[in-house]
This record gives structure tokens, C-alpha cells and sequence, in this order.
């Protein structure tokens, strides 16, 4: 069980770094060459210390050569100081490229994000997944610079404490065995002690989950008003408390724990501490050794320590770091990007889609969402969609732009399956509303036109055909003021119904043949949705567009309904077929008509 | 009361009355904190001197040729006491370790209360946001605001400790040499003080908001609910180069700010180069003319460069104790924001009139009113539709009558007394609302209902609430029932929730409330057509005798409704039955037109 759990360690370890490092390096080759001549630096360091106070008390008490002495004070003070300046400078070189390093694989987990099947967006446990990649990469890792860190250490450790032994051993050879024994105690012991906080770490992470949510988002302002007319402050605050309790505990129960272990390991390095003391005290006592000696014997002692500490502890901190490191290497490497068709998409006026016999599920569901779905839609046709919430209305949007694969059946564009088209390239075919549409903290004319050429006449246009037009003349900057005011004290924030409007003018802008809105005027008044539809024809002239309304009112511009069911197409005609037909559509038209007159 | 400037509502206090502040509330929760800490302090300090005793002793005996055996006997002696003060500072760092952490959590309590308990309009002043954004920074990691401060605290304690100590070890030697190891300590104080302040000038204060706007952009480009935009849109490149922009400008600053600091680490190294040469000159003088021994070199060695490390290590202390106070300051300013609460309890009563008399209401920092002179009686048991364009001033109107606003004029009446003389929470009890922004927590199902505390929960009543609203078939699908935990944050299996479902949670909540009047915010806008209508007939029969105010688009939606109340720019325009207003042919009647025409016209042409 422990031995799975230690290869485990090391797979995880390994896999970690085979991904990030070639990345890093392939970014930033220098940074390695840094990290080694850190680790150079950083293992001659601690070497002056040892051997040139030796030199200097040898000197001062035997031959007292004012000579050597000034020498050997140069070499130490220069030396130390000199030495720590380069690291110093390194270490600022190398924390700059720590900084790219995170803007960069930050960077790269967007890109993935964005670039991902948009089934995996939809899906609670990726999202899940993608909030550890991003707290395990930049919180608890530190990313490439935090693991670089760890080996850096583990390495300048080791050869550290190989010298230090060397020096050890040649001067007070018996030291050895002390060390040999301490060594073996402290790694049997250390592996324990190392179980004890991988248990605790385990149910910490566990806990870290939940801290942002209880401690900000609880008492965030926008459920403020439930909080106070539900009088449920009491409710959020006892969470608080009761996590901080359970918190504190698990850091309580782990300190006294890891305190049972400290107090015999403390035990081991005194009694090894005071060995090694009364041996080379012995010896410089006898006369074996100089003064000199002795205090070099001390300090590469207390360097045996260090570095043995340190090594032990980096081993541990370079699997935790791995581990959290990891949850990033995982999100990168599983979720696959859209496979990209090689056709292009015809460049002509006239588009047919077809939907011959598709059904589709839900990944992760067993019912189908849609079933069995013919449909043969033209360019210039307006096509309205109604139907009960969870009838599929909006699965048909997502299948027809392509972000869902079919389950069964086919979609044709120009009598091509979709799926062989650049899925980049399709969608640009489509202009969409979709119901929860969002926008950006960007100018109100970033947000129309977004990545495409401005044309000023056009924002013109829309805006007016949207009733936006006395919003923006209102608006201190006009066109380029921001959307809300979280960057621009200027800002504006748009009404429900306004925002609706600039989403509504934003998919406009694109003039791409396929037009879809999905419930646009749900938060608008009466009067801004009469508007919109009268203004209806004029905007769609020369488009397809399909219309999804629980308002049946709006079905009265199109040329053909649809009605979905349960996944299925019930109903479809003009209006006034379906009027007729004793179904569903008449059901609910009647159901809203009836308060009207 | 508008706050424009956070200094409007922000005082000074001093460092050492934020100690104090700090103290008293670790006290109430962490008693044995402090005395811990001081023990700490001097336990640290002689485990510090220990060592540099050691190799003096060591040295002085092996100079004057003592006997083996007393040689061991005090050696003996020395590595005892080391490893009971090694074991007591182990015992302290592992209970401070946590402690200190627990200390800094009980804290975020406090501010959660006093958030959720101010005047529910401060939470719309930017300042007031801005303060309670740094008052949560306060309590936030474990190197600033309270935590940080702690530690500060901590160090400074240990640091003084280390530094009477080593004072009294080299007054014996020379105190000359005291005075020229303050020199330059202060000397690199001020090198690292001048730069963290050009540090905070020229780099953090530019960058706060460029923070905020790469963390926008990330936020985005990493948030789930734009993929659809992003995707039709095609928007990655696009985002993308935003966020490479902004990252390098950010990297721009920063690398800056590393080099300023490069380079006040070289003039610092600089001024450490002359101490050491000095010093150890200075010593090694004493040795070679006066005769200074070699035990006592390396000790005098090791107690300067310990005195001269404390010294920089409280004086950075001192920094960051200053640094961190002003985050206390945060905290404390806002925890004294605004008044308490207060008043007194609402009488209970069968009938609830509520009476609103020449109210106005202007948003704080605004100009214009969102509601102007409003004069109207909602009697007990009414059913009264809020209509009106976006921005009429509707939803002002249900606030100001919940009591999250206080009027800016005029005055609103319960039963013919003032509400403002009512305590906030009595008032609350008084309305069980649907808003269209529905929230889930991650509570257990039951808890979602009642918005109680377990202790406070009725599960029974909670099963009932659910299964009235057409939750029954969810509820019996769920394994744990009632009982159920809700999101996946805490709990694997925890539930989510469709919209619909959401929906009808809310409508649960207001029902296990009980309360005598029930506010409907658009509670059906994502509703299809023969939804909305059962929401509405079932919603209808369940609120029985109960006041309900329905706030609605769809005109068709209010035909429940005793009364319509048409709000336009602010003002209440039309009040009156459905079947009055649209004989009166008023700008109610415009409205239900232009909606029903659709309808209409079609009966026309079918009749």
C-alpha cells in the first residue's frame, strides 16, 4: 500500500515535470542556465564559511603572519558579501522569468479553455477541475518557479552535505559512523512523520475548497437582499464559525501530531548534536585538532544538519508542489480541443441547412434531448421555435452552430455533413443571441463590433433601428464609453432591456446570413419589445433567422413555426395553420390571449 | 449620507491602539496566545546565544587545558538545557502555527456580520464597497492585514528580547562599536523604507488597476458561462491579445520595481561589507594587541552579527507593522461604518396596512430621483401589480417598502407607525420576496428552505414548502431527501439545481416564511407560457389571505392583481383596477395594447 502510494508519488512527480519543463525551456531557455549557476553559487557559498574562519583563528593563533591574515579576511568578508550580491541577482533574474512563467501558463489555460469542446463547458466537474488547475498552479505550486525551486535546493543540498562529510570524515573519521546511524534514524523517522502530514494535507485540501465560498462569497453584496429579508445572517455566519472550527481543528490535531514526532526527532539531533560537540571537543582538547578546526568542524556540523533538513524537506515539498502542479497537467492534457473540418465553407448568398433524422444526448445523460429531428431551413426563411422549457429549443440552436456533435443522424450545410467543415469557419455563418448572452467591461463600441472592423455607419444604424440611439447621444463619451463602471468611472450600466439591445446589435453587426435569438426580449418592457418588432423586417432583410420566444406574439413575423416537444418536433406550419390545428401551439396561444382581451 | 471618498468614512488610528484592538479580539477567542508568544520571544533568544556560548566555552576550555571529565560535565550540561529549550520552542511554534491562524478566521465573522447587517443601500456606494473590500483584504493571508500584523507582533517581541541581549554581551567589550552598528543599520533602514515607499508609488498603486483588469480578462477568458459567446463569437485570439497586453505591461512594472529592489539590496550589501570589515578588523586587532582570546573573538563575532541581524529584522518589522496597521485601520473603520441597528419590534397584528406618504427616493450620489412623491395605501390582503417600463422606478418602489432603502423624503407608515422606528430585522419578518436572481447554498436542501440555522430548522415544514411549490418528485429523487446537500462545494454529491427548480426553491423559501406579505419579482420571465400560468393559479391559491405584489412585463400575468399601480419615470402615474385603467385609456392601457394587439389581431382575423 505504501510502496503504491510512493510510485504513485513518483509517476505524478515525473509526468509534472516532463510537461511543464520542456514548455519552460522552449519559453525561456535561459532560466535553466540561471538555475545552474545558482545551484553553483549556492554550494560554494557556505564553503568560505567553513573553511576560511578555520584559516583565520589558525592564524591569529599560531604564526600570526599579518599578511595571511588581511588575505584570508578578504576572502571571507569579499566572498560573503560578493557571493550573495550575484545571487541576489540571479535570484531577481530568475523571479522576473517566475513572473512570465505564470502570465504565460495562465495564458495557456485560457487558450485551452477557450479552444475546448464546449461540451466539456458545460460540464460541473471540468469547471471544477479548471478552478484546481488554476489555485494548484499559481497558490499552492508555485508553478515552474516554485518546483525549480525545490530541485535547485535538493540538489545544491546534496553535494552540499557530500563535501560536508568529506571535511567531517577527514578530520574526525569516527564522526561517520555517528552520522551513518543519525541519517538512518532520521529517514525511517522523517517517512512516519511524512505520512502524518500527507493525512492532514489530504483534508486540507479538501477543506481549501470551501474557504473562499464561506468567507466571500456568503457575504457577498449581491445576495444581500435575500440575506436580510430572510434574516438568514445567522445562517451564514454560524458557517463561518463552524468551518473556522473545523479548520482550526484539523491544523490543532496536526500540530499536536506533528509536535509527538518533533519532540523525539528534537531529542535525536540533541544527543547527535552532543555527541559530535564532546567528539571534536575531545579532539581539539587532546590537541588532535587545531582551534581552527574546531570551529570549521562546528560549522560544517551545523551545515550537515541544515542540508539534510533541507533535502528531506524538499523531497516533500516537491511532491506536494507536483501534486498540486499536476491538477494544471491534467486539465491541459484531457480536454481535447474542436476537431477541425478541412472544407470551406461555400462563399454564396443561398444557404440550405438540413436536419435529417438527428437526435442527440447530453454527455453524461442517458435521456435524449432531441429526437429524431428532420428540418430543412433556407436562407431568407424565418423560422420562429416554441415550446415548454426543457423542450429542446435551445439544444437545437447549440447542435445547428455546431458547439454539440449529433448523437444520430446528420446536419447539412449546402448538403455537406458540418462536422467536415473548419468549425471556425462555420460558426461564422451565425449571428447568435443566445438567452444568457454576456457582455464585456469594454466601450460600448468594442462591444458591437468586437474583433471586427469598426464602420461607424453601422453602429449608426443598429443603434438606431434598436432604440439605442438617444442612450448613446445620453452617454458622456458616446460610442467609447465603457459598459459598466468597473474600469471607467464614466461608465454606464446598461438596464437589463438595454443590455439585451447591445447584445441584440452586437450579433447585427457580423451581417452573417444566419441570425438566432433565443428569448431577446425577455427582460425588455412592452414598449422596447414593440419596437424590436417593428423593426424586425428591416433587420433581417436578406437573412435566415431563427426565433425562440415564449412570447408567441413574436411568431406572427415568421414565415414557419416549429414546436418542440419532449424533444421532437409536434407542430409546424404558418401561424395560421397551427391556429387551426387543435395542438400545442393553439393550447398555448390561447393561454396568453385570453388575458388580453 | 453619500460617501463619495472613502476618506469621508475612514479614520486613523494609531499603531498602537490597532495592537490593542488586535490583542483584545485574539483574547476573546485565543487566550493562551500572548503569554505563548512572549515565552516564544525569550525561549528563541536563548537558543540563539546558546550556540555562541557553546563554541567560547569550548575554545576557552580547550585554551586553558581543563580535565576531560569537566570538560564533558559541561558539555553534558549545555546540550541538556539545549534540548529542553529546543523542545519547548518546537511545543510553542506547533500551538502558535495554528493558533495564529485561528486567531486571524475569527475575525472574517465580524466583518461578514457587520455586512450583512448595515443599511442595505451603503452596500450600492462605491466607497462603502471599496472599504469592505479592504477590510476583507485585512483578514485575507497569512502575511498581511491581521495575520501579518500578529506575526509582526511576534517578531518584534523576539527581536527586542535578541537585541537587550546582545547589547548587554557587547557592552562588555566596547560600547563605541555599538553605536557604529546603528549607524548603519539605520542607514540600510532607510535604504529599504525609501525604496519600498518609491516601490509603492511608482509600481503597486499604478498597478491595482491593471490588476483588476487582467484579472477581468482572465476571469473571462476562463469563465464557463462566455464559451458559447466566445465560441460563435470567435473571440480567443481576440481575448487573448488583451490579456498578452495587459500581462506585459503588468510584467513591465514589475521587473521595474525587482530592479529598484536589486538595487537597494546592493547599496545595503554595500553598507554590510564595511560593518563586516570593520568588525572583524576591529576584533582581530584585540586579538593580535590586546590580547583578546579566541573563545571570546568568536563569540563577540557571533553576537554582532546577531545583534546586527535583529536589528535590520525589527526594523523591517517595525515597517510592516506600520504597513499592516493601515490594514487594521481597514477593518476597523469598517466595523465602526454606519450606525447599529435598534428600534423596536413590529406589533403582531391580523392586518398589515402599509401606507407610503410624498416619498421620494434619490440613489446615493445621484441627482435625479428614482422615485418622486409617492402617495399610496396597500391594504391587508391586496393583491397589487407593479407595472411599468424598465427604469420606472418599480423594483426602488419594492425595496423602499422592504425597508432596504430609507426614503429621502417623505415618510412610509405600518399601521400608521413610522417604520423607521421599527428594528430592520422585525420589519424583515414582515416580507417573504421571489427576486429574479435566485441564489443556491451550499447548505443542506432543508436549510435552503427555512434560511435558518439547523438548530432553527423545521424539516417537516421544510418537506411541506417544497412539495407545494412542485418540488415533491425532485425532493423523492434525491437520496438523502430534505436533507440533501446543495452544490458540489463542499460535498461531491452535492445537488444542482436546474432554473426551473431554482425558481421554485424561492417560491418554497417565501412559503416556509410565512410571512404576511409576499413580493413576486419577474418570477416567471424564464418560464414558458403554460408554466408562468400554473406558477401564477397554483402561487394564487397558496397565498390565500396574505398581501402579494406581483411585479410583471407581461401584462397578461397581472390579471390576478385587485390593483395596478403604473410607475413611469419615478412617478406613480396610474392606480386603479385593470378593468378602470383601460377605460380610462391611460398609458396602462397603451401598454397592455401593444402587447395584446398580437393576440388581438389574430381573434379578429379569425372571427
Amino acid at each position: 500500500m505504501k510502496k503504491r502510494i510512493n510510485k504513485q508519488a513518483i509517476t505524478l512527480t515525473l509526468d509534472t515535470v516532463y510537461y511543464l519543463f520542456p514548455k519552460a525551456f522552449r519559453y525561456k531557455p535561459s532560466y535553466f542556465l540561471l538555475a545552474a549557476l545558482d545551484i553553483i553559487l549556492s554550494i560554494i557559498h557556505p564553503f568560505i564559511n567553513i573553511f576560511f574562519p578555520k584559516f583565520l583563528i589558525d592564524e591569529l593563533i599560531g604564526n600570526m603572519n599579518l599578511k595571511l591574515i588581511i588575505t584570508y579576511l578578504i576572502v571571507l568578508v569579499l566572498g560573503n558579501i560578493g557571493l550573495s550580491y550575484l545571487l541576489s541577482i540571479i535570484s531577481t533574474a530568475m523571479s522576473n522569468i517566475d513572473d512570465l512563467f505564470e502570465r504565460y501558463f495562465n495564458q495557456q489555460l485560457s487558450l485551452h479553455v477557450m479552444k475546448m469542446k464546449f461540451e466539456y463547458t458545460e460540464d460541473p466537474q471540468i469547471l471544477d477541475g479548471l478552478q484546481r488547475a488554476k489555485t494548484g498552479m499559481d497558490w499552492y505550486s508555485g508553478g515552474v518557479g516554485g518546483i525549480v525551486g525545490c530541485i535547485k535546493n535538493i540538489i545544491s543540498s546534496f553535494v552540499i552535505l557530500v563535501g560536508v562529510i568529506s571535511v567531517l570524515a577527514l578530520k574526525a573519521p569516527l564522526v561517520l559512523v555517528v552520522i551513518v546511524l543519525f541519517v538512518f534514524l532520521i529517514s525511517v523517522f522523517e517517512a512516519k512523520r511524512n505520512n502524518v502530514g500527507l493525512k492532514y494535507y489530504d483534508q486540507l485540501s479538501k477543506m481549501n475548497r470551501g474557504f473562499d465560498y464561506v468567507f466571500s462569497q456568503l457575504s457577498d453584496f449581491k445576495y444581500g437582499k435575500d440575506i436580510r429579508l430572510y434574516n438568514a445572517e445567522e445562517m451564514m455566519v454560524n458557517k463561518a464559525n463552524q468551518y473556522n472550527k473545523d479548520l482550526s481543528e484539523i491544523f490543532h490535531k496536526e500540530a499536536d501530531e506533528l509536535f509527538r514526532y518533533d519532540f523525539v526527532k528534537n531529542m535525536f539531533s540533541g544527543v547527535y548534536d552532543g555527541i559530535i560537540y564532546i567528539y571534536i571537543g575531545l579532539l581539539a582538547l587532546t590537541k588532535m585538532i587545531t582551534i581552527g578546526d574546531f570551529t570549521m568542524l562546528l560549522t560544517s556540523s551545523q551545515n550537515f544538519n541544515g542540508s539534510l533538513q533541507s533535502i528531506i524537506g524538499g523531497i516533500q515539498d516537491i511532491y506536494k508542489r507536483c501534486r498540486y502542479a499536476h491538477e494544471y497537467v491534467a486539465f491541459m492534457k484531457n480536454f481535447s480541443c474542436l476537431e477541425k473540418g478541412k472544407k470551406k465553407v461555400q462563399e454564396t448568398k443561398q444557404h440550405t441547412i438540413e436536419f435529417k433524422n438527428v437526435s442527440f444526448r447530453y454527455p453524461r445523460s442517458e435521456e435524449y434531448a432531441l429526437e429524431n429531428i428532420s428540418i430543412c431551413i433556407h436562407s431568407n426563411e424565418k423560422l420562429s421555435i416554441v415550446g415548454a422549457n426543457g423542450a429542446g429549443k435551445t439544444t437545437f440552436i447549440k447542435l445547428l452552430c455546431g458547439l454539440y456533435p449529433v448523437t444520430e443522424g446528420e446536419i447539412l450545410l449546402d448538403g455537406t455533413n458540418i462536422s467536415e467543415y473548419d468549425s471556425a469557419k462555420y460558426m461564422k455563418l451565425f449571428s447568435v443571441v443566445f438567452q444568457d448572452f454576456k457582455l464585456f467591461t469594454f466601450s460600448l463600441k468594442e462591444n458591437i463590433c468586437l474583433n471586427k472592423e469598426v464602420n461607424q455607419n453601422r453602429l449608426d444604424f443598429l443603434t438606431e433601428r434598436l432604440g439605442l440611439k438617444n442612450k448613446v447621444a445620453s452617454l458622456p463619451n458616446g460610442f467609447n464609453t465603457s459598459i459598466y463602471k468597473s474600469f471607467d468611472e464614466c461608465g454606464f450600466e446598461p438596464s437589463g432591456g438595454e443590455q439585451q439591445k447591445i447584445a441584440i446589435a452586437r450579433a447585427w453587426y457580423l451581417e452573417s446570413p444566419f441570425a438566432i435569438l433565443d428569448e431577446p426580449t425577455a427582460s425588455l418592457d412592452p414598449m422596447a419589445e414593440h419596437e424590436i418588432y417593428q423593426n424586425f423586417n428591416d433587420l433581417t432583410e436578406n437573412k435566415m433567422v431563427i426565433y425562440i420566444s415564449h412570447r408567441l406574439s413574436s411568431c406572427q413575423f415568421c414565415d414557419s413555426i416549429a414546436v418542440f416537444d419532449h424533444g421532437r418536433i409536434v407542430e409546424s406550419g404558418t401561424h395560421e395553420q397551427l391556429r387551426s390545428y387543435n395542438g400545442i401551439y393553439r393550447k398555448m396561444f390561447d393561454q396568453q390571449a385570453k388575458y388580453y382581451n | 449620507m453619500s460617501y463619495k471618498k472613502s476618506s469621508e468614512i475612514t479614520k486613523e488610528y494609531s499603531i498602537f491602539s490597532n495592537i490593542l484592538f488586535v490583542l483584545k479580539q485574539v483574547y476573546r477567542n485565543q487566550k493562551a496566545f500572548v503569554p505563548m508568544m512572549v515565552i516564544q520571544a525569550i525561549v528563541g533568544t536563548f537558543i540563539t546565544f546558546i550556540w555562541l556560548f557553546l563554541s567560547k566555552i569550548v575554545i576557552d576550555q580547550v585554551t586553558n587545558n581543563v580535565s576531560v571529565s569537566s570538560f564533558i560535565y559541561s558539555l553534558i550540561f549545555i546540550v541538556i538545557a539545549e534540548i529542553i529549550l529546543m523542545e519547548v520552542d518546537s511545543f510553542l511554534n506547533f500551538q502558535n502555527w495554528w493558533r495564529i491562524i485561528h486567531a486571524r478566521m475569527s475575525f472574517i465573522p465580524l466583518r461578514m456580520k457587520k455586512l450583512l447587517n448595515m443599511d442595505y443601500e451603503n452596500l450600492e456606494i462605491p466607497a462603502v464597497l471599496d472599504l469592505s473590500q479592504r477590510a476583507e483584504k485585512a483578514t485575507e493571508g497569512n502575511s498581511d492585514g491581521v495575520e501579518g500584523f500578529l506575526r509582526s507582533i511576534q517578531g518584534l517581541f523576539t527581536s527586542t528580547c535578541k537585541i537587550i541581549m546582545s547589547i548587554t554581551i557587547i557592552s562588555f567589550l566596547n560600547p563605541l562599536i555599538l553605536g557604529f552598528i546603528l549607524i548603519l543599520a539605520v542607514i540600510s533602514y532607510i535604504i529599504t523604507d525609501r525604496t519600498k515607499k518609491m516601490d509603492k508609488i511608482k509600481t503597486w498603486d499604478t498597478l491595482s488597476e491593471k490588476f483588476r483588469e487582467q484579472g477581468y480578462i482572465a476571469g473571462v477568458e476562463q469563465d464557463f458561462s462566455y464559451a458559447k459567446d466566445i465560441r460563435v463569437f470567435n473571440l480567443s485570439e481576440y481575448l487573448l491579445d488583451k490579456h498578452k497586453k495587459i500581462d506585459s505591461e503588468i510584467h513591465d512594472k514589475i521587473s521595474e520595481s525587482k530592479k529598484r529592489w536589486l538595487k537597494a539590496t546592493g547599496l545595503n550589501q554595500i553598507a554590510a561589507l564595511f560593518q563586516e570589515g570593520i568588525i572583524y578588523i576591529w576584533l582581530i586587532y584585540n586579538v593580535l594587541y590586546k590580547s583578546l582570546s579566541i573563545g571570546n573573538f568568536t563569540l563577540y563575532l557571533g553576537t554582532i552579527r546577531t545583534f546586527f541581524n535583529t536589528v535590520g529584522s525589527l526594523l523591517s518589522n517595525i515597517a510592516n507593522l506600520r504597513l499592516q496597521s493601515r490594514q487594521i485601520n481597514d477593518f476597523r473603520n469598517f466595523l465602526a461604518f454606519g450606525k447599529e441597528g435598534g428600534g423596536k419590534e413590529v406589533p403582531q397584528q391580523n392586518q398589515y396596512v402599509f401606507e407610503f406618504k410624498n416619498v421620494s427616493f434619490k440613489y446615493p450620489g445621484q441627482d435625479t430621483y428614482a422615485l418622486k412623491n409617492l402617495s399610496l395605501t396597500i391594504s391587508s390582503g391586496t393583491r397589487l401589480a407593479v407595472v411599468g417600463l424598465n427604469g420606472a422606478g418599480k423594483s426602488t418602489f419594492i425595496k423602499l417598502l422592504c425597508g432596504l432603502y430609507t426614503p429621502s423624503e417623505g415618510r412610509i407608515y405600518l399601521n400608521g407607525i413610522d417604520i423607521n422606528t421599527f428594528s430592520k430585522e422585525s420589519y424583515y419578518a414582515l416580507f417573504a420576496p421571489v427576486f429574479q436572481d435566485i441564489e443556491v447554498f451550499a447548505f443542506p436542501l432543508s436549510e435552503n428552505i427555512s434560511m435558518k440555522i439547523p438548530e432553527k430548522t423545521n424539516e417537516a415544514k421544510a418537506i411541506e414548502a417544497a412539495e407545494k411549490v412542485g418540488l415533491k418528485d425532485k425532493l423523492h429523487s434525491l437520496p438523502n431527501g430534505i436533507a440533501s446537500q446543495m452544490l458540489k462545494i463542499f460535498h461531491d454529491d452535492g445537488i444542482d439545481l436546474s432554473g426551473g427548480e431554482k425558481q421554485k426553491l424561492a417560491l418554497a423559501r417565501a412559503l416556509y416564511k410565512d410571512a404576511p406579505v409576499i413580493i413576486l419579482d419577474e418570477p416567471t420571465s424564464a418560464l414558458d407560457p403554460l408554466a408562468e400560468y400554473q406558477v401564477y393559479t397554483n402561487f394564487d391559491q397558496i397565498i390565500g389571505a396574505k398581501s402579494a405584489i406581483y411585479i410583471s412585463h407581461r401584462l397578461a400575468s397581472t390579471r390576478f392583481c385587485d390593483t395596478i399601480a403604473l410607475f413611469s419615470d419615478g412617478i406613480l402615474k396610474e392606480y386603479d383596477t385593470h378593468e378602470n385603467l383601460i377605460r380610462k385609456k391611460g398609458e396602462y392601457y397603451q401598454l397592455f395594447e401593444v402587447q395584446a394587439q398580437y393576440y388581438r389581431n389574430q381573434e379578429q382575423k379569425q372571427s
